[in-house]
């Protein structure tokens, strides 16, 4: 597939300060806290009547442009700021999808809703037994009928259309698109780690309505750019988390002194910077080789992602180490850091998966 | 491999003691690390208190057994390898031993009967929001007014708080003493007035953590234990005993099979992790950290046979096993992460009737993974554990 050469920089920048601007209206420690936490329409409104969901999206179907660069922008702040904004299901999968293989109508009546904010998506696409296996898809479609279950489609419970993989009886995966309410869908909602909502949903015979025909390949790329969405996402938050310790261990005194006077613990947060802006530069130069169609992004991509992940997951709990008693508690941030941390470690490929695919290449 | 000449009768005997005895609802809910009760726990410790364990590492005279360290361990690692609750350590291995080895006849005649019978619970009253690791800068105040002490102050992370009835404590009685010696050890009761108890919520959801508010509570004069201002000498004590039982063998056997149960379950391209060479290795390596921390302790259990300071081993026995239980959720967490990692609040609860996303006990999981960095912090922390070393065994 091509991706769209990126935003000028004067949008960029103008992007950037929108989201700092809102991720301060919309986060609190608060909201983490609650059972629950999911994006409400007038949240998800406010993003899109910055323009936000138009990055990435063409800008004959009302879009801005944009490429992968520009979509991990806004994934870095939405872990930074621990946002349950589902950017990534609506914007980074669902528009990219719609984009590569829509018809014209679909593009025309959907691409355009959805730089506007008034259309959300939801990305049913894992199974039970899949686990990293990206193709493993034993939903069929059969008569435009779909028959099957799937797991962890994030924001099910508010988004407006789900976009369904299945295979036919020729073995060919297909997505498909399904309102919540066509007869046959029904939905168990359950609470991720990080309090984020996700969707088993199963398909009984639920009418679908095709999105472009063979979608494997497309659909290989479009969760290589979500994996790289992603670790930008952790690096968002691995950034927070290590800016929430620096900022308690100048603080926190024990023995008459800061503990960020102790060697030990200086030691300790110089590897986890090193460990943030490693990931950080992974990251960079895997989002460059996607919007530059580099032969190698697979491969940089999988670096990105596997570092991210565990980078940050290693910075999550030493976060909590060096707050002691307090970083175990549901009012300190760094835990809900942690949280976010292993959910977007759990989507998009494991460390491990990412790691093998780094040997494949390799060997 | 028996841990010790003449322990493998008795490891036996503890094995075939918890498959009868252990309540099969207890052992279920520990198995999938669901909520206990305080009538779980009082439950089973009756239990064993009935059979004469709780208490078999207190010496004969006080009602004990007089078990060795070693044997200690030999039973808390058979038990909890049996999925048997966390044996509630505040009563029976932290006050009891303060008070028979430093309390007055009265006390020992008064606390330790209710104490191993479970009448009593205890919480531990140590830290305070400016004395963690730097305990001996504890801040709460007791100041003697005829025969009683007035306590004010305030106490956090005291776990189990809710249900305590006493709270055993360590106070400054004299504020111009420097920091150790100004310490004295309180038994203060929990239903006095002046005190109040505040959860906390972690991040497993749980609210097992408190905070202790004290305003001038009255506490007794008799309630003091040893001298007054010697409280340093028996919170270390008390220290040592608690964290030479962090040394949990048995509850890293337990986890590790769990995380057994969960590569057969869990699956990646359809099929179990189990049969990837990657987990097989992970496994190994779990193994080789969980053989590493069982001779460690055979090895410290035996030289304090032999009359060493208990102080050092347990600092070391400490930092491993935490690192050890830590490593085996955090493989949990990877194997689970296979499916999208769900954190079903409903499944910690018995015969939750919401249908699991997840394989049997994965929310448990999720909630041990998280509580457990508790570990490497509770008890004097992981670094505060290495200075120790560092001064006290390498002299640096």
């Amino acid at each position: 597939m091509t991706y769209m050469k990126g935003l000028e920089e004067e949008d960029r920048q103008m992007f950037a300060a929108a989201i700092e601007r809102l991720a301060t209206e919309f986060y609190s420690i608060e909201r983490c806290r609650a059972d629950t936490i999911e994006c409400s329409p007038e949240e998800w409104g406010a993003f899109g009547a910055q323009g936000l969901f138009a990055i990435g999206i063409d800008a004959e179907y009302g879009g801005l442009g944009g490429g992968a660069r520009d979509l991990a922008m806004v994934t870095r702040q939405v872990g930074r700021n621990l946002l349950p904004l589902p950017f990534m299901d609506t914007v980074v999968i669902g528009a990219s999808l719609i984009g590569a293989l829509g018809s014209d109508d679909q593009k025309a009546t959907l691409l355009g809703r959805i730089a506007q904010g008034r259309l959300r998506l939801s990305f049913a696409h894992r199974e039970t037994d899949a686990g990293d296996a990206r193709d493993l898809v034993a939903t069929t479609v059969r008569d435009g009928r779909l028959n099957g279950e799937k797991m962890h489609a994030m924001d099910a419970r508010l988004a407006d259309i789900f976009i369904v993989s299945a295979r036919d009886e020729t073995g060919v995966i297909g997505l498909f698109l399904v309102t919540p309410e066509t007869s046959g869908v029904s939905c168990q909602h359950y609470r991720l780690v990080d309090n984020r909502v996700a969707a088993r949903v199963t398909l009984e015979d639920a009418v679908g309505v095709p999105l472009g025909g063979n979608a494997a390949s497309t659909l290989s790329n479009i969760l290589d750019l979500a994996a790289a969405c992603g670790a930008a996402e952790s690096v968002g938050a691995m950034e927070g988390v290590n800016r929430a310790t620096l900022d308690y261990a100048k603080i926190r005194k024990q023995f008459g002194v800061s503990i960020g006077s102790f060697q030990v613990l200086q030691h300790r947060m110089v590897d986890m910077f090193i460990a943030e802006q490693t990931a950080s530069a992974l990251v960079a130069d895997a989002l460059a080789a996607i919007d530059a169609g580099d032969p190698d992004a697979a491969v940089r991509i999988s670096a990105a992602k596997a570092q991210a992940d565990r980078a940050a997951r290693v910075a999550g709990e030493q976060a909590i180490q060096i707050h002691g008693g307090m970083g175990m508690t549901d009012e300190c941030a760094v835990g809900h850091y942690l949280k976010r941390i292993l959910t977007n470690g759990s989507q998009f490929g494991t460390a491990g998966w990412h790691v093998d695919r780094i040997a494949g290449a390799a060997l | 491999m028996d841990i010790a000449k003449g322990l493998g009768e008795f490891r036996a005997e503890v094995a075939e003691f918890c498959e009868r005895a252990l309540p099969a609802d207890i052992r279920t809910k520990v198995l999938l690390n669901q909520h206990l009760e305080k009538s779980d726990f009082v439950r089973w410790m009756r239990i064993l208190d009935d059979k004469g364990w709780l208490i078999g590492h207190w010496p004969v005279e006080y009602g004990g057994l007089g078990w060795s360290r070693l044997q200690r361990w030999v039973f808390e690692n058979e038990l909890y390898r049996a999925a048997s609750p966390w044996l509630a350590p505040f009563g029976i291995t932290y006050v009891g031993p303060v008070i028979f080895t430093f309390g007055s006849e009265a006390q020992k005649s008064r606390w330790l009967e209710p104490t191993a019978r479970q009448d009593i619970w205890w919480a531990q009253g140590y830290s305070e929001r400016g004395a963690g690791s730097d305990l001996a800068n504890l801040q709460t105040q007791a100041v003697r007014d005829g025969d009683h002490y007035v306590v004010t102050g305030h106490k956090i992370w005291t776990s189990m708080a809710q249900w305590a009835d006493m709270m055993f404590t360590l106070v400054r009685t004299d504020p111009d003493a420097k920091p150790q010696r100004g310490i004295s050890f309180l038994l203060l009761d929990l239903k006095s007035p002046g005190v109040t108890i505040r959860p906390i919520r972690s991040i497993n959801l749980v609210e097992d953590l408190n905070e202790v508010y004290l305003d001038e509570v009255r506490v007794p004069v008799d309630n003091l234990v040893g001298q007054e201002g010697s409280g340093w000498t028996y919170a270390k004590f008390l220290l040592d005993n608690e964290r030479l039982i962090a040394a949990e063998v048995g509850k890293a056997e337990r986890l590790m099979a769990q995380l057994r149960f969960f590569l057969g379950q869990v699956r990646s391209g359809g099929a179990p992790l189990n049969e990837n060479r990657a987990w097989r290795l992970r496994i190994g390596e779990l193994e080789l950290k969980l053989m590493s921390l069982t001779s460690l302790c055979r090895k410290m259990f035996g030289e304090l046979s032999a009359g060493n300071d208990p102080g050092l081993s347990a600092s070391m026995l400490k930092i491993v096993s935490a690192e050890l239980l830590q490593s085996i959720s955090g493989a949990q967490i990877d194997a689970l992460s296979q499916g999208g990692l769900s954190f079903q609040a409903e499944a910690l609860v018995p015969d939750s009737i919401v249908p699991a996303v997840a394989p049997k006990g994965a929310a448990g999981a999720v909630g041990e993974y998280l509580f457990g960095r508790v570990y490497s912090i509770w008890g004097g922390s992981t670094e505060v554990q290495r200075n120790i070393i560092a001064k006290a065994v390498l002299e640096l």
